[in-house]
């Protein structure tokens, strides 16, 4: 008997129990997919980094020091050094490779090396997170960036030319480096066959380009990088947690489809609690009859109980099914540079599946305690006992002066808050996660970004396509201030007037009593240091003062007002702390630098771009046509705005960042849609006898579509409001953390207001009204006739 | 009299299961302004099918329904929806009202809704009051409908079908849900109307006491108009048995 009232329910409440299949299915495959991505993201470093191999310690040192010691003969005397692995590598520059036969247009950023595969420490793996076993002769392996950003494909032909030898390799394919793989690391390193290798080290000028890279475990890393901080051949040093932070890039992609995730899976389970309690509620005629004709109520419950345990493991299958794919899609967005862990994905998506079916049950089981609450009465009364005191209106038509249409939207509402509250949170959160989103990567692209590298704001920057060292030479201050000067007259001459400047990194050791650590330290020419921005205190004006960010000032436990002392190679010189600035360079090192002190600028680490910085308030078109013509004066340089410079600066992850906002502003469309039309599908499932009762009095079809429309509209637009207001203090909350591993921890928003708060919300707002007056056009098909027939 | 309504050679089919069940065939008859005209007939012989269709709430399959000299299947939804708000009134067996409105806004709805109806809002609302009054429910004004009795919603949904003065008040099984006494209360209160206003009723009903009060009896059984029988106006009450006995005996005559 159970069997058959079953399956005659699931015939005649057919668009409820699809409705609820449907959040049932969604559910399940944004629950198993969220799950899945929030594990392989949450391990995926760690993991990454024990597959390939990453030791506690790098380092990569070029050239050999004045002493005659290595670094690895130092390390390998350490009693705390468990390991101590090396791999050699070939320096070369960009100068020396072309493609294809053509020179390529990427502008310097870092160094390029070649290694062999046959010595490589580490574990590679290429674009399909396969582990590469072989590389043949002719062949190399490179990294993702480099074919992007210069438009090569694999199979592409690279001829490497360093002095003496030449050679000409096919691109195998790109290569998944642990230590070097992240965006915001410049370094390219080419892997060829050893064969291959050993033809390079027949160059004429082996000596100044040999370098080692050094893979050590240790048990006390601390200890190490103090040993090593004054060896002047390491040009690049970090522990496994400095390496891990270079993925911060990828990290906060990934984090934001772990919000994402986190949306989803709240939405599914609001949702689903709604529609259990909801179309339960409406049961209760039949709740009521199998009362009056003596059905127990544990026997009513099992009924139901059966039911939903029928639909939700229905849905799981489904949701199964489709969570696999949707949840790779999600992931593929995080996984360029990272060999994500996905090998138990199947498992978790199964496991979060059943996961989402016992919640449910355990939904219905609670929901179903109110069956004993229903009484004949309900059935025979229709639910209206007239013991329900509740009211339920709190405004009145008669009192105010607003169009019936508009007054039954609003009242709608507010009777029925907690089912309309549903829609409203989710399209919050929605709203929500496109902002944060959306102000995470405009900051993140934002020309004002400039000053969380150590540097000015400026209006044009020409980006070096290779390294100057020609001031990496004693009296090189002297020569960049004279080229600035040059600079300035060619462009005035041009029309253009403006400063002109750059940054000189070094890298100095710093200390302070005990603690002592090395870190980039800058000097601008060009600039004064009171142009720099600070967290703390006033900018260094005097020869012996210095600004610090605060991650120095935390390593040496320095604050304002302490001397800390800097050791160059002409000395060690005492300086006044009296600022701390944050910045994002090398994951907050950094040391400000007065310009007026002299340094000898052979110690130099490497040269900033040029700046140019206009002093004449041109107008945006103006702007335009002086880039042009900047590019027409220095066609050796790459000429870029704030923004685009930027974007340089963060490994060129603007273009990737946009596709992740306009993938996760489209996966809100697509559910708040979803949610809003299943939403209003349940309430004109339940609202059919108020319909046919409103046609039968003499509204039109017109008039009940837009109540229809209008109180989602209100809801949906208050939703927006809520979420644009609470957009900066919970986008703070979010990010500040991803910011602070980056080295800033005082996050200002930089918000396209138009953007971000009015055109992509009034996108979101608009798709989704439409849907939903696309819904409520089933309203033309109830008939007033039908009054009668509607339960 | 002034025919407000005309029914021509009315057909209605429902196809049910690829099954053609004809449900009303070739019905004919009118009816004037102010008269009260009741339709009776066994369960299934086509009453409801026969009140929705001639009030343009459902579709007619053939023949012809003038209303106010419109003919209905000519006029679009939106055009069908007016004269239902304006011109027509409805009253079902089932007292349907808004769940979220008081019971006043429910009787003002239409006439808020109505552009044809020209009084300001507070005109309207004091007319409602009005109407209210007269039906002796202005107590329950204020209050939800789930605050009231079964007779006081159906007499509030009387004055709903009221609000807008309409030609004619369509009435579907009006006292079906309504114990004995609540039953006369609300026909009294239709009666009044009639007399009153010269609002034309149209009513279906199982009941031989609330026909009696109806100048006209059509009588329907399998979708065809058996017979026609006709009362004077009712306005005595103490006619009412007699008016029940002659109209018992005819529908005895027709198999009731």
């Amino acid at each position: 008997m159970y069997l058959n009232i079953l399956k005659k329910d699931l015939k005649r409440k057919k668009t409820m129990n699809i409705i609820l299949l449907i959040f049932i299915t969604l559910a399940v495959m944004f629950v198993s997919s969220s799950g899945n991505n929030f594990t392989s993201i949450f391990t995926a470093l760690d993991s990454y980094m024990d597959s390939a191999g990453v030791p506690d310690y790098f380092i990569g040192t070029k050239g050999t020091a004045p002493n005659g010691k290595s670094v690895t003969d130092i390390v390998k005397k350490l009693d705390y050094v468990t390991s101590c692995k090396t791999e050699n590598c070939i320096y070369t520059s960009l100068d020396a490779i072309k493609v294809n036969n053509k020179k390529i247009d990427m502008q310097y950023m870092g160094q390029e090396t070649l290694t062999s595969f046959k010595s490589s420490v580490l574990t590679y793996f290429d674009g399909n997170n396969e582990k590469i076993t072989n590389i043949d002769k002719g062949e190399l392996y490179l990294k993702k960036t480099f074919l992007t950003e210069n438009n090569i494909s694999i199979g592409d032909k690279i001829t490497i030319t360093i002095d003496n030898v030449s050679d000409e390799f096919t691109i195998k394919g790109y290569i998944k480096n642990a230590v070097f793989g992240s965006s915001m690391i410049d370094n390219q390193n080419f892997v060829l066959n050893q064969a291959d290798y050993e033809k390079f080290l027949k160059i004429n000028s082996l000596e100044s380009r040999k370098g080692q890279y050094i893979y050590i475990d240790t048990t006390n890393t601390a200890s190490l990088k103090q040993e090593i901080s004054d060896d002047p051949t390491i040009v690049f040093a970090g522990d496994r947690n400095l390496i891990k932070t270079t993925y911060i890039m990828d990290m906060i992609i990934a984090g934001i489809l772990l919000v994402m995730s986190i949306f989803l899976i709240i939405i599914a389970f609001v949702i689903l609690k709604f529609t259990i309690t909801f179309t339960l509620k409406e049961e209760f005629r039949e709740i009521g009859i199998m009362k009056a004709i003596g059905i127990k109520n544990i026997k009513i419950r099992s009924l139901y109980i059966v039911k939903y345990f029928a639909m939700s493991v229905t849905g799981a299958v489904i949701g199964f099914i489709c969570g696999i794919p949707f949840g790779n899609m999600l992931l593929m967005q995080a996984s360029d540079n990272i060999v994500l862990n996905s090998k138990s994905g199947v498992l978790i998506n199964l496991i979060c599946s059943i996961a989402v079916v016992l919640i449910i049950m355990l939904f219905c089981y609670r929901s179903t305690k109110k069956v004993k609450h229903f009484t004949p009465v309900d059935a025979i009364r229709n639910g209206q006992t007239g013991e329900r005191f509740r009211r339920k209106g709190i405004i009145k038509l008669s009192k105010i002066h607003l169009r019936p249409v508009t007054f039954m939207a609003i009242n709608d509402i507010f009777s029925g808050f907690k089912q309309f509250s549903i829609v409203m949170l989710s399209f919050m959160i929605g709203i929500l996660l496109i902002t944060i989103t959306l102000n995470t990567m405009s900051t993140l692209q934002s020309d004002k970004l400039i000053s969380w590298f150590s540097m000015t704001e400026s209006d044009v920057y020409l980006v070096f396509k290779n390294s100057e060292e020609k001031y990496i030479v004693s009296d090189g201050h002297q020569k960049l201030k004279e080229d600035l000067k040059e600079m300035e007259n060619k462009l005035s001459d041009n029309g253009i007037k403006a400063k002109c400047a750059s940054e000189i990194l070094f890298k100095f050791t710093i200390e302070k009593g005990d603690y002592k650590c090395k870190s980039l330290s800058f000097q601008g020419t060009g600039t004064t240091a009171d142009q720099y921005t600070y967290l703390e205190g006033t900018a260094p004006v005097n020869k012996n003062e210095v600004a610090i960010t605060y991650i120095i000032a935390d390593t040496i436990h320095a604050k304002i007002g302490d001397t800390v002392t800097i050791s160059t190679v002409e000395g060690s010189s005492d300086y006044i702390v009296t600022a701390i600035y944050q910045s994002m360079n090398n994951m907050g090192e950094g040391i400000r630098i007065n310009e007026k002190v002299e340094l000898d600028y052979s110690q130099a680490f490497e040269i900033f771009d040029y700046q140019i910085t206009y002093t004449d308030n041109p107008t945006d078109n103006e702007k335009n046509d002086r880039i042009k013509l900047i590019k027409e004066l220095y066609p050796n340089y790459s000429v870029k705005n704030g923004g685009e410079y930027v974007d340089t600066l963060i490994g060129g992850a603007a273009g990737y960042m946009n596709d992740v906002a306009y993938l996760i502003v489209l996966i809100v469309i697509i559910i708040n849609i979803l949610v809003s039309v299943l939403m209003e599908k349940s309430f004109f499932t339940n609202e059919k006898s108020e319909i046919a009762m409103l046609k039968a009095i003499g509204f039109s079809n017109r008039a009940i579509i837009c109540r229809q429309t209008l109180r989602m509209a209100i809801v949906m637009t208050a939703a927006a409001i809520i979420a644009v207001l609470l957009a900066d203090p919970v986008g703070q909350l979010a990010v500040t953390g991803i910011f602070r591993i980056m080295g800033a921890k005082n996050i200002i928003f930089d918000v396209n207001i138009i953007q971000t708060y009015i055109i992509y919300p009034l996108i979101v707002l608009v798709c989704t009204i439409i849907s939903v007056f696309i819904a409520s056009q089933q309203v033309r098909k109830v008939s007033s006739s039908e009054i009668n027939n509607i339960e | 009299m002034e025919k407000i309504l005309e029914v021509t050679n009315l057909c209605k089919t429902y196809i049910v299961n690829k099954r053609q069940n004809n449900v009303l065939k070739n019905v004919n008859f009118s009816v004037e302004t102010g008269q009260m005209i009741a339709i009776m007939g066994p369960s299934g012989s086509g009453k409801s099918t026969l009140l929705y269709t001639v009030s343009g709430m459902d579709k007619a399959t053939a023949g012809e329904i003038y209303f106010c000299g419109r003919e209905l299947s000519k006029l679009s939804a939106k055009e069908l929806a007016d004269v239902r708000l304006d011109k027509m009134g409805f009253i079902f067996q089932q007292m349907y009202m808004l769940k979220n409105l008081t019971i006043l806004d429910n009787v003002v709805l239409p006439a808020i809704q109505s552009k044809k109806n020209t009084a300001t809002r507070k005109e309207k609302v004091t007319n409602a009051q009005q109407l209210m009054r007269k039906l002796g429910i202005i107590d329950i004004c204020g209050n939800d409908i789930n605050e009231v009795s079964g007779g006081q919603l159906q007499r509030a949904c009387i004055c709903r079908s009221m609000v807008n003065n309409p030609k004619i008040i369509f009435a579907d099984e009006p006292t079906g849900a309504l114990n004995r006494t609540s039953s006369d209360e609300v026909m009294e209160e239709l009666c009044k109307i009639n007399n009153n206003n010269g609002t034309a009723i149209m009513l279906v009903t199982h009941d031989i006491k609330v026909a009696a009060r109806c100048a006209r009896v059509l009588y329907i059984v399998d979708g065809n108009i058996q017979g026609e029988y006709n009362l004077d106006k009712f306005t005595d009450p103490s006619t009412l048995r007699d008016r029940e006995r002659k109209l018992n005996s005819w529908l005895m005559e027709l198999g009731w």
